[in-house]
């Protein structure tokens, strides 16, 4: 599949965040492309994390711009990003403690419409989240983000401690994302086996993007 | 005396009382879930909206429905939105310390109790109108029943069942209820939190409006007094731990009841006064025991910030390029203004120095704020019960004709020890927890001790022979506020102030370094206290008197918001803060100082070091 | 390297258990840090090293076993106790304190000591008095060591992150520690600070000192441990010479 498919889900410009006192990243460029999956690899620290929350909203770069679908989001709150189809799965604490886990999917859509993709879900609806074991939990926080149908998913290390069957699922429904035009970006601390070889890879170092290009290259070299 | 038909009329009679301090209950606790903040201003929105009411009733002649249907169904819940929206949203938005939104909140009080005294003045009013006239009904076996009293008992359910309903069966209650549980993922998940907040807040203002109109004809109204037993039903929403409607509503209507039921019992000897003393106060006993008893085991409390590590305040930090409390200290221009300004009533005749006899005591408790909250990061909002303290005890001492010099010292040493010892179950609190039990003794000490003619009947504070003339008396109290500005620089020079502000900046790093976190807090506790008790010998020995109403909570919570608008680490601020404060009030009405910090305090965290800070920011070095 | 006297410096945890939640994150941990050397705590994010390391250094009581320093039972002090005993530490997530100088943040993990003079003259001593020359030998000392000596005067809070991973290893050595715990401290470092801090580590455990290092920088653990632990899921799975761990094929999964 060629990048120019369908142009830019998001894209972040120079961006400059900081933590407090800290800068978390010195200037990163960042592309989402429709139709394709992404990665951002690196070790602990050198800012996966920050780069997601700065896509979702949660943190404001005070340097550099965000645009979703070609549009400055720079300023826009998280909530008003969400409606634009920018949807993050956090890597933990994903679900609301005291909500069910039909009130949980509700939020985004019709509880079972879930239950049709993830059919274990179904016995769990009346389950508060709080009571379900971490592996149930991420599967939650992952149905209830697919559930918004969004244009960009931001996943922060979502095979943490899901069955490996419900892993094997999960990246096939990624791919079939991409392949449906919409844009994914995961975290890693290496790039996957699984990852197609049209996967737009950027690794990070301490704050600075340091490669970029696919995951194909990556092979070869 | 074991009539129980008797038990049961004083527990209807009960109801009415404890009705409202449910409703109150109910209403702090759904605002915090939705907001995340604790409405310390509830008594300031309370007396605001009963005035509103009183004004439209009996001054310009509404019927009192229509008088109601306008103050809490439009005023009260205009006013949550625009707290919200000018004040909460932002503090919200840039996730400001719990010690900034306890200071916003303290401003929002002090501003509406401030603008109420503006508005309609000080004095008591007894036509306050009733929402429900006060009818009863004789029941089977002849009990009285008041109708309002069923009216408030039947709206608290009806209002607790409805929010039930909302959250379980609405969208918007759901969302609401994601909010309450983790705002972030709320936002992630494409929920306005804003928008739920201040909702939240248009709640919490309505039932505090309810709450005032509900109390008022019971009491006096008068600026200070319903804002104050509007704050006591705090306890409600303490002893439910912020989280549970239905325990609000349960312990709201057994205070209430058991408030009642103790009238009763009405012992004679000794002990009476006291226990007539804790029948009339309590809810104040009951929100110092729901404070103190230890917050640990609630779920998930940590996680919210009230009691981690974001807990201490970020009050007034600096970048650290201009010389932090650590570093040098600005002696500069503005402290020879300062002294300037101190020193200038010497030269004036005996008027003018008696008009600002106050300010060095008043600059002395401010300068323990200074210690207690700039330096050492807690919130302590008991400041004034312990200068409260000092003025007792000295007026004690005076009236057994101790010397004054030995007065002052036996009674600073004295609170400095008492501070110590209170502090002990104090601070180890922190953000809320401590500002809410330091605010509660603040409370229990005014209740049980400087309102009651057991400890303060009889008192006469004269001035030794010396000090009879203002000229020399305000000199001896520059002496003593000298000493204290003195005491105040040298921690923040030392080691003590090194490590106060390494606590203040990582407390789990400062633990890390060696420093004995809990010593040092108790320490500058103790400090301060004793600061503050110097503060109120000298108000006693200025007027010559025990005056119970300078010590009142509320004036507390002003001198604290004063502080912080002036700027938190700032000495010279807290002396000029005593001036502005004393001056304002002279100069103009009652309560306008009050207005002036209030909006400043309500505003604080756009104006970061107060005003100290932006003046020394303007005025390079 | 002959700094193995046993006992002196050790410092061991023996059975440690500490739950959140009511789930075991540090499950029933065996380990001592032995004197003179760079001891390694390596393991997946989440398998409990930080939880491990706040029951070392007393941030966090552990919900059973004990921590011994010496053969000491030191469980139950405080942790500015234990860092007056001599257990210092550096945090994952950097802990300076910015309103500070570089030379005063250094000076607070110096002075703490109890002064030795009784009644007022201590009190005097804590609130006013000039740092002892002792303490100031050790915060010249600790700049010094970590090349901060040029940025002494200037607050923290105006530095970078890796400038400030070095202040706060500073403070850790100028409380002259006996044992030294690193939590993660080539984050927010580049090739040449990081260098410079092993060789600092190197020269700390020289001295004596047992080390502690949590790293996730394999290379940089190699280069420096002799012995190492992998801890994944709260337990320790794998334990031995820092070259048999690294090569064994369980540890090498977790990566």
């Amino acid at each position: 599949m060629s990048p120019s498919t369908g142009g830019l889900a998001a894209e972040l410009h120079g961006v400059r965040v900081r933590y407090g006192r800290v800068e978390r990243l010195h200037g990163v460029d960042v592309r989402c492309p429709n139709g394709r999956v992404g990665f951002l690899v690196g070790r602990n620290g050198s800012g996966r994390s920050t780069v997601l929350a700065t896509l979702a909203g949660l943190a404001h770069p005070y340097q550099g711009r965000v645009t979703v679908a070609g549009r400055d989001v720079t300023t826009l709150a998280a909530h008003r990003r969400a409606a634009l189809g920018v949807v993050l799965v956090p890597d933990r604490r994903a679900v609301f403690s005291t909500l069910t886990v039909a009130e949980t999917l509700g939020l985004s859509g019709p509880p079972e419409r879930a239950a049709a993709r993830f059919p274990e879900l179904t016995a769990l609806f009346g389950r508060l989240c709080t009571d379900l074991s971490g592996g149930q939990q991420q599967l939650v926080a992952l149905a209830r983000a697919l559930l918004a149908e969004p244009a960009l998913l931001l996943l922060d290390e979502p095979e943490r401690g899901l069955a490996p069957a419900v892993v094997a699922r999960l990246r096939r429904l990624l791919t079939d994302r991409a392949l449906a035009g919409r844009a994914v970006l995961l975290t890693a601390r290496t790039v996957p086996r699984w990852a197609p070889d049209d996967a737009l890879v950027h690794v990070l170092e301490r704050g600075r993007l340091v490669w970029l290009g696919e995951a194909g290259e990556l092979r070869q070299g | 005396m074991a009539d129980p038909g008797l038990a049961i009329d004083f527990a209807l009679a009960g109801v009415a009382v404890g009705s409202a301090a449910a409703l109150s209950g109910v209403g702090l606790v759904v605002c915090y879930r939705l907001t995340g903040v604790l409405n310390l201003a509830q008594g300031g929105i309370a007396v605001f909206i009963a005035y509103l009411l009183r004004e439209l009733v009996v001054v310009r002649g509404w019927p009192v429905g229509w008088g109601a249907v306008l103050c809490l169904l439009v005023v009260a819940p205009g006013l949550g939105v625009l707290l919200q929206l000018a004040v909460f949203g932002p503090l919200q938005r840039r996730q400001a310390a719990i010690g900034e939104v306890v200071v916003a909140c303290v401003g929002v009080l002090v501003l509406l109790i401030g603008a109420v005294a503006a508005i309609w003045g000080t004095t008591p009013l007894t036509d306050v109108p009733s929402l429900v006239p006060a009818r009863t009904v004789t029941l089977p076996g002849g009990h009285l029943l008041r109708v309002d009293a069923v009216a408030q008992l039947g709206t608290v359910l009806v209002i607790a069942v409805a929010l039930w309903a909302i959250g379980r069966w609405t969208g918007f209650g759901v969302r609401a209820r994601a909010v309450s549980a983790d705002p972030t993922l709320a936002e992630l998940a494409g929920v306005n939190a804003g928008r739920v907040a201040a909702a939240g807040w248009a709640f919490g203002s309505f039932t505090a409006g309810l709450v005032g109109v509900l109390l008022a004809p019971l009491v006096l109204l008068d600026p200070y007094g319903l804002p104050l037993l509007v704050m006591e039903t705090l306890a409600v929403a303490v002893a439910a731990r912020l989280q549970s409607l239905p325990i609000a509503v349960a312990v709201g209507l057994a205070l209430g009841i058991g408030q009642s039921e103790l009238t009763w019992l009405h012992p004679g000897g000794t002990l009476g006064p006291l226990l007539d003393a804790v029948q009339s106060n309590l809810f104040a006993v009951a929100l110092l025991v729901a404070a103190l008893v230890p917050w640990g085991f609630v779920e998930g409390f940590t996680e919210q910030g009230l009691l981690g590590g974001g807990g201490v305040p970020q009050l007034g930090r600096r970048r650290g390029g201009d010389a932090g409390w650590g570093s040098s200290w600005g002696w500069g221009w503005a402290t020879a203004v300062c002294a300037l300004a101190l020193l200038t009533p010497l030269a004036l005749r005996a008027g003018g120095v008696r008009a600002v006899l106050t300010v060095p005591a008043l600059a002395l408790i401010l300068l323990s704020v200074v210690l207690v909250t700039g330096g050492g990061g807690l919130v302590s909002l008991g400041q004034g019960a312990f200068a409260g303290l000092g003025a007792l005890a000295a007026a004690l001492l005076a009236s057994g004709r101790v010397p004054v010099g030995a007065a002052l010292v036996v009674t600073v040493l004295g609170l400095a020890t008492a501070g110590l010892l209170i502090g002990r179950p104090v601070v180890h609190r922190r953000g809320l927890v401590l500002a809410l039990v330091t605010f509660a003794l603040a409370v229990g000490l005014s209740r049980f001790v400087f309102e009651q003619p057991y400890a303060t009947a009889g008192l006469t504070v004269l001035r030794p022979v010396f000090l009879r003339g203002d000229h020399a008396f305000y000199a001896a109290e520059l002496a003593v506020l000298a000493v204290g500005a003195l005491l105040v620089a040298a921690v923040r020079r030392g080691r003590l102030g090194r490590a106060l502000v390494a606590m203040r900046d990582h407390e789990a790093g400062a633990w890390a370094a060696g420093v004995a976190v809990p010593r040092v807090k108790l320490l500058v506790f103790g400090l301060g206290a004793g600061l503050a008790g110097a503060g109120g010998v000298l108000l006693a020995l200025g007027g010559e008197a025990f005056d119970a109403s300078v010590f009142d909570p509320v004036q507390g919570l002003l001198w604290f918001a004063a502080v912080v608008v002036a700027g938190v680490d700032s000495a010279v601020g807290a002396v000029l803060a005593a001036f502005a404060l004393v001056g304002l009030d002279a100069a103009t009405v009652p309560g306008m100082s009050a207005v002036v910090v209030g909006a400043l305090a309500a505003g604080a965290g756009r104006l970061p070091g107060g005003l100290a800070g932006r003046v020394r920011r303007a005025v390079p070095g | 390297m002959s700094g193995e006297r046993t006992g002196a410096g050790l410092l061991a945890g023996r059975g440690v258990l500490r739950r959140l939640g009511g789930v075991p994150v540090v499950d029933r941990v065996d380990l001592a840090v032995r004197p003179g050397r760079v001891t390694a705590l390596v393991g997946p994010n989440g398998a409990g090293k930080s939880v491990l390391l706040d029951c070392l250094s007393g941030l966090a009581r552990p919900d059973g076993g004990r921590i011994l320093l010496d053969d000491r039972d030191i469980t139950r002090a405080p942790c500015h106790r234990r860092a007056r005993l001599g257990v210092a530490r550096t945090f994952q997530q950097v802990a300076v304190f910015p309103e500070l100088t570089v030379a005063e943040n250094v000076q607070v993990g110096a002075e703490q000591q109890r002064p030795s003079r009784p009644g007022g003259a201590a009190l005097r001593a804590r609130l006013t008095a000039p740092p002892a020359v002792a303490v100031r030998q050790r915060v010249a000392g600790a700049l010094r060591l970590l090349g901060l000596t040029p940025l002494a005067d200037r607050p923290a809070g105006d530095l970078p992150l890796g400038v400030l991973r070095l202040v706060e290893l500073a403070r850790a050595l100028a409380g002259a520690p006996r044992v030294l715990l690193v939590d993660e401290v080539s984050v927010g470092l580049d090739a040449g600070q990081v260098a410079w801090v092993a060789r600092v580590l190197a020269l700390v455990a020289r001295e004596g000192a047992g080390v502690l290092l949590v790293e996730h920088d394999l290379g940089l653990v190699s280069r420096l441990a002799e012995t190492a632990y992998v801890l994944d899921g709260g337990r320790v799975v794998a334990t031995g010479p820092i070259e048999r761990v690294l090569a064994d094929q369980r540890v090498r999964r977790l990566w």
